[in-house]
């Protein structure tokens, strides 16, 4: 009987017959693996993968809830609802102040708005922050002009 | 469109390889195939990991082994990286952890290397031609055959990533948080 090979991906290669010799022999002269035995650097690095699973799980629900909590801010904020959508995006950084994706939008609701007086809050929450083209895109429509200069763009490498 | 050399993708995804391995040996002894040896990964290793396994008894059989590793690491992707897509993705939180990081790789990769190999492939099309199955059955699996072939072709593009990605947005995009 034929053993199959089975290679890796990227390429390859059959295991050459002859180098097996005979099959039957090759059967006689193994014995299957049990379905259990995995070398131990395999079941460490399982583990360790493992281990971060947990405790990347164990902050799911949190996480989200505030993914969902920024989707409805991102719609209202979209649709114009700039009171709303501050509301939403201030329930999402009480509990995620670190939160850049909740930073932005709600600078872009205050700045959006139709207060200016709360127009420093929302610069203060873009301190600190590298802003990509679209994040940048979507604020300097809306961005007080004075606060413009205040950022630096750093080309591209 | 910029390219990486085959063996810097590989050891930097090598997780992605061990999952692929432990894919083919876990359908392998599912369906009660004995497995005889196994390299799960081996850098610069021709191949860098393979499975060496007896004759599978069905065509039910002969196809798990070979799609095993689409099946489990397609699954270990999206389960993976969901966890870690919405704090680095969505949210972008400032203050991401290491766990997530970690995670993040190790789905990535598996997702990178979810596609059954050519060989892998081949090794089904000759089951089928060995045990006698009617043509029609053949040529299925020859086009399902071609398909990964395609796809493992498109890999110059970044077709491995580009799947993996998708697998990853998959489950937020089902809980509807982008």
């Amino acid at each position: 009987m034929p053993i199959c090979k089975i290679a890796a991906p990227g390429g390859i290669i059959m295991i050459d017959d002859e180098a097996l010799g005979d099959d039957a022999g090759y059967q006689q002269e193994h014995q299957p693996l049990s379905a259990a035995s995995y070398p131990l650097w395999i079941i460490g690095f399982g583990l360790i993968v493992l281990l971060a699973f947990g405790y990347s799980s164990l902050s799911l629900p949190r996480h989200v809830s505030q993914a969902r909590t920024l989707a409805r801010a991102d719609r209202l904020d979209q649709a114009g609802d700039y009171v709303r959508a501050e509301r939403e995006y201030r329930t999402l950084l009480v509990g995620d102040p670190g939160s850049e994706a909740g930073r932005l939008g709600m600078a872009h609701a205050i700045f959006a708005d139709s207060d200016s007086k709360n127009d420093a809050i929302g610069l203060a929450l873009l301190q600190g922050m590298r802003l990509d083209k679209y994040d940048w895109r979507r604020l300097q429509p809306v961005m007080p002009l004075e606060y413009e200069k205040l950022f630096v763009t750093q080309e591209e490498r | 469109m910029f390219f990486i050399p085959g063996w810097l993708i590989e050891l930097l995804t090598f997780p992605g390889v061990i999952v692929h391995e432990i894919g083919h040996r876990l359908f392998c002894h599912l369906t009660g195939v004995p497995v005889y040896a196994v390299r799960y990964y081996k850098f610069w290793g021709k191949p860098s990991g393979f499975v060496i396994h007896g004759p599978a008894p069905t065509l039910k059989a002969a196809l798990l082994i070979a799609i095993g590793p689409l099946i489990l690491n397609t699954l270990l992707c999206s389960l993976l990286t969901f966890s870690a897509v919405v704090p680095l993705f969505i949210l972008k939180d400032s203050g991401t952890a290491f766990p997530d990081i970690l995670l993040m790789w190790f789905g990535i990769s598996a997702g990178m290397h979810a596609f059954p190999s050519n060989h892998d492939m081949e090794g089904f099309t000759d089951f089928l031609l060995e045990a006698g199955h009617g043509d029609a059955l053949v040529m299925v699996a020859q086009a399902f055959a071609l398909l990964f072939k395609i796809a493992n072709f498109l890999r110059v593009v970044w077709f491995d990533a580009i799947y993996a990605v998708l697998v990853a947005a998959f489950l937020p995009l089902m809980f509807g948080l982008f």
